[in-house]
């Protein structure tokens, strides 16, 4: 009773809010053509990996040996062929699946997972608080790339490890944002007031709350996902990223290691298309924070 | 002894040219104490920065500055340097935020001294000892114990007789305060104001005093100077321009004052707000809020007027017919 | 009442190193697929009697919370197993290569440091400048490259195209000096082997660029960032207002502000110094702990994956505490 229109006030809300934020969003976006760029590169990426089936000219896992080794600018292969007669450009834009998917993925579920623990604990605080804290600060001693290796390691290379290795560390960072926030939030007059007209604390942190956070927490969202992208290539780099045999840029960039002196463009392609998409990205995060992080102190 | 000649001080922004400081000019008199008076934003704390040339960017000066037989804003930035804090020292209005938080206070102090050679090599000893007498003379209690410390160990009033201090390290002939008691309690801005008064008579230190505060000017300074939209309005002896206000604006800061000993009527503010110093024109920048403004004032600058014995004013209705 | 503060901090930190090594522990037990199976795989068939053998000697048959007391007691010990591929204790393995880690993080970190200090610094001082835009826009790009691409690039250019620099190792082979501390260039020097450092130096050059370039990015950033800050404060005009020349401005008065937060980052880019060690010493060839790991990783040799991590995971927390510490003694503002 009470709930479903709770839950149409919250969607309402939420509706709300991005709608008049994205006509003035898009303004403010214009200003800042650095982040315009940023996304529409992304946009290219993103429509090239849905797209992929269509648009790449060879099968990436088929090489033809014939062909190995081919420089860019030869018939047929415009980006040249790796060691084992692949077409580089295919390889490529499937590639740019894994990035992005693994990428994507990853930092959604941490920053759902990490919000949503560091709103509860940052509001009840108590024991839930405590353990999680202590949790989080173990987890925080572990070095990045060091504790994703050591998971892969263990569990082995896979879409799903992958994925699961990096969100294990990475929830951490949305868990202390949120925490930190809802914190300082929770003093505020409105939060009182919420409570004074008789709303639950579920509703309080959902409807009051979150909207209020949701920024910073969006912009290090975005501010993270160019460093899980590049984990994940640097794991697969390493060997210990997705399935062998599945195109990934980090991998090609192993392979080609050996064919250096001879072929500089197994290595260096794989690479220039990663940076690319990683500045993008952070560009377009750079430039959300500049048009969001202002906003905030207006709301 | 300092002679301010059409002081200009200009930023080119991106919405025109902001002339904070628009052809001042007054002159200082050895142990005389000048108050700038006018309401935040009217360019006194800038004219100054502009004294020292510690404008910061993008600002521009022009018009002469003549001290000591020299025009300051003609000399090189090595000559510069050797004048701050020297021949003329400068004091802050929020103690807190200048002093350096991760410095010891007696070790800012002994800084003036030493970059103006006034220690040479005298031995640690010694440098200590001048910085320690200097702390006694303004008034900062326990003084050895208060040389090791931080400023965020001190007292606000304690700070900024820590600065005073720093500017009267090197018996500067001129001192310029801006706003030195507004961060303060109004127990401790009689005590500050004494010190300011004694260092004055001591030492025939001429100062000149930024404040808001007419009260403050009005007990403490020799000579008055009223600053509007970055330009000088009314200057004279205290007593006369109190009590004889010969522009329209100081009487309107005068009648706004609100007086307890009266009997209770409403607040007089003037009413309107300041213009937007971006792009003013050469006429009188009091005239839209003026009562008793005059066709004429929205064409012509008045330039300074005679008001009286040493009192000028820059207002049309003073050139002789009204 | 700072050091009481320092000591605080040593003290938190140990937990945080018990629950590491607990950890560590704990992820290795729960390994899929058997140590003792992952052996035999090399040898063949073994007999029943043979495989129980080597559970009691590798203490597997026990329950679990005693085999967490006999690693933590190994752990004191300076004990960390036994390598299953190389059959020599993993502590000696690790103490072997880690000279080469520390030589070539430290050289990072140098690099990084020396460079990135005065970039953020003069880019403050000149904001907007041609420097300050290009400065900013290179350090942008060191942080959305990675590791191992910015090393395969540096190997094309210097060694590959120009012949400059060598690709891989520490050392031209023969040239090694005496051993003595195990850190090539100091040995080099102790021993009065010139040729020796020299070599080494242009060995360390490559690897030592690609693994401090990402901490130079950030630092430089945040050390311009801070200096914008400082130099707006009052302190600054007062300065100047003493008569100070600018260089003592900017270089006594407000660095040592700004320095504040420049030396947090440094620490939290510890951290990926750490990470990014590993992949450059396999791009490197580089004979330190993280080749150790990353081979040790392929040949499932678990106890040397956990010894090393655990080394890595120890580090962090130890680098961290020394950066809380300074943070502690440096900031003024933290004595009450």
């Amino acid at each position: 009773m009470d709930t479903v229109k709770t839950r149409w006030y919250f969607l309402l809300l939420m509706l709300r809010l991005s709608g008049a934020r994205l006509g003035a969003f898009l303004r403010q976006l214009g200003r800042h053509p650095t982040a315009l760029l940023g996304l529409v590169v992304l946009a290219v990426y993103l429509c090239a990996a849905l797209f992929a089936p269509w648009i790449a000219p060879h099968d990436p896992r088929q090489g033809d040996i014939a062909y190995r080794l081919e420089p860019p600018g030869t018939p047929g292969f415009v980006l040249g062929t790796d060691h084992v007669g692949r077409d580089m450009l295919s390889r490529l834009i499937y590639g740019a699946r894994v990035s992005l998917l693994v990428g994507f993925v990853s930092v959604i579920i941490s920053m759902v997972l990490g919000t949503v623990l560091g709103a509860v604990a940052g509001y009840f605080r108590g024991w839930f608080d405590q353990v999680l804290s202590r949790f989080s600060e173990l987890l925080m001693a572990f070095p990045f790339l060091i504790f994703a290796i050591g998971v892969m390691a263990i569990m082995g290379p896979g879409f799903v490890n992958l994925i699961g290795a990096l969100t294990f560390k990475s929830w951490v960072e949305f868990f202390r944002l949120a925490r930190g926030e809802v914190i300082s939030e929770k003093s505020r007059e409105y939060v009182e007031a919420s409570r004074a007209s008789g709303l639950s604390h579920a509703r309080v942190i959902l409807s009051e709350i979150l909207p209020n956070i949701i920024h910073s927490v969006i912009v290090l969202a975005t501010l993270r996902l160019g460093h899980l992208i590049i984990t994940e290539a640097s794991l697969s780099f390493l060997g210990i990223g997705v399935q062998p045999g599945v195109p990934a840029w980090g991998s090609m960039v192993n392979d080609g290691r050996e064919f250096i002196f001879v072929a500089w463009w197994t290595s260096t392609l794989p690479g220039l298309v990663l940076i690319v998409l990683v500045l993008a990205i952070n560009l377009f995060g750079e430039g959300l924070r500049d048009i969001l992080d202002p906003r905030l102190k207006l709301d | 002894m300092l002679e301010i000649s059409n002081l200009n001080t200009h930023f080119p922004t991106s919405r025109g040219l902001v002339k904070a400081v628009a052809g001042v000019d007054f002159l200082l008199e050895p142990g005389r104490i000048v108050g700038l008076v006018g309401e935040s934003g009217c360019g006194k704390s800038m004219t100054l920065l502009s004294i020292l040339r510690l404008v910061p960017y993008p600002g521009r000066l022009s018009g002469q500055i003549w001290f000591e037989g020299r025009d300051l804003l003609q000399e090189s930035p090595a000559a510069m340097r050797r004048v701050r804090g020297r021949a003329i020292a400068m004091v802050f209005q929020d103690p807190m935020t200048t002093l350096n938080p991760v410095f010891r206070v007696g070790e800012q102090i002994r800084e003036s001294l030493r970059i103006h050679g006034l220690v040479g090599r005298a031995p640690a000893r010694a440098q200590r000892e001048m910085v320690l007498s200097l702390m006694e003379e303004v008034g900062i209690p326990s003084p050895s114990a208060r040389y090791h410390q931080y400023p965020h160990e001190f007292s606000g009033g304690m700070q900024q007789r820590a600065l005073m201090a720093i500017a009267l390290a090197c018996q500067p002939k001129v001192l310029l305060a801006d706003e030195p008691t507004t961060a303060l309690d109004v127990t401790i801005q009689a005590q500050i104001l004494d010190l300011l008064r004694h260092i004055n008579r001591q030492r025939k230190t001429a100062m000149v005093l930024v404040t808001h505060d007419l009260a403050v000017a009005s007990e403490f300074c020799h000579e008055i100077a009223v600053m509007y939209a970055g330009r000088l309005v009314e200057i004279g002896p205290t007593r006369e321009v109190i009590y004889h206000p010969a522009h329209p604006y100081t009487r309107g800061l005068l009648g706004s004052i609100p007086r307890i000993t009266r009997e209770r009527a409403r607040l007089s503010p003037i009413p309107g707000n300041v213009p937007d110093l971006a792009g003013l024109a050469a006429t009188c920048a009091f005239a839209p809020r003026c009562a008793e403004a005059l066709p004429r004032c929205r064409e012509e600058d008045p330039g300074l007027c005679d008001a009286g014995p040493g009192h000028t004013a820059r207002c049309l209705r003073l050139k002789g017919g009204g | 009442m700072k050091y009481v503060r320092v000591l605080e901090r040593i003290l938190a930190t140990i937990p945080i190193c018990l629950g590491v090594a607990i950890t560590v522990f704990f992820v290795m037990r729960f390994t899929p697929g058997d140590p003792i199976d992952v052996m035999m795989g090399r040898e063949g068939h073994v007999s029943e009697q043979h495989i129980a053998a080597l559970r009691r000697e590798f203490r597997l048959d026990e329950p679990l919370g005693r085999q967490l007391m006999y690693f933590l007691g190994g752990l004191a010990r300076g004990d960390l197993g036994n390598s299953l591929v190389r059959y020599q204790p993993v502590g000696r393995l690790i103490r072997e290569r880690l000279p080469a880690t520390i030589e070539l993080a430290l050289a990072a970190s140098l690099v990084a440091l020396a460079l990135a200090i005065p970039v953020g610094v003069i880019s403050a001082v000149r904001q907007n400048s041609p420097v300050d835009r290009v400065s900013m826009a290179v350090s942008f790009l060191g942080v959305s490259m990675p590791a191992f691409y910015l090393g395969i690039i540096l190997i094309l250019f210097f060694s590959v195209r120009l012949g400059w620099l060598p690709v891989t190792g520490r050392i031209a082979y023969g040239l090694e000096p005496t051993r003595i501390t195990g850190y090539l260039v100091l040995d080099g020097f102790l021993t009065g082997n010139l040729a020796a450092v020299k070599n080494a130096l242009r060995h360390l050059i490559l690897p030592a660029i690609t693994l401090g370039a990402p901490m130079a990015a950030i630092v430089a950033r945040v050390t311009r960032s801070s200096m914008l800050e400082v130099l707006r404060q009052d302190f600054v005009t007062l300065a100047r207002a003493k008569g100070l020349t600018e260089c003592s401005v900017v270089f006594r008065h407000a660095l040592r502000n700004a320095l504040i937060p420049t030396v947090t980052v440094a620490g939290i880019q510890l951290g990926v110094l750490l990470g990014g060690n590993m992949i450059v010493e396999t791009v490197f060839s580089w004979p330190g702990i993280g080749r150790l790991c990353v081979d040790a990783i392929f040949q499932r040799d678990y106890p040397v994956v956990q010894g090393v991590v655990m080394v890595y995971a120890l580090t962090f927390v130890g680098a961290n505490l020394v950066v809380d510490i300074m943070y502690t003694l440096i900031n003024p503002k933290i004595t009450l």
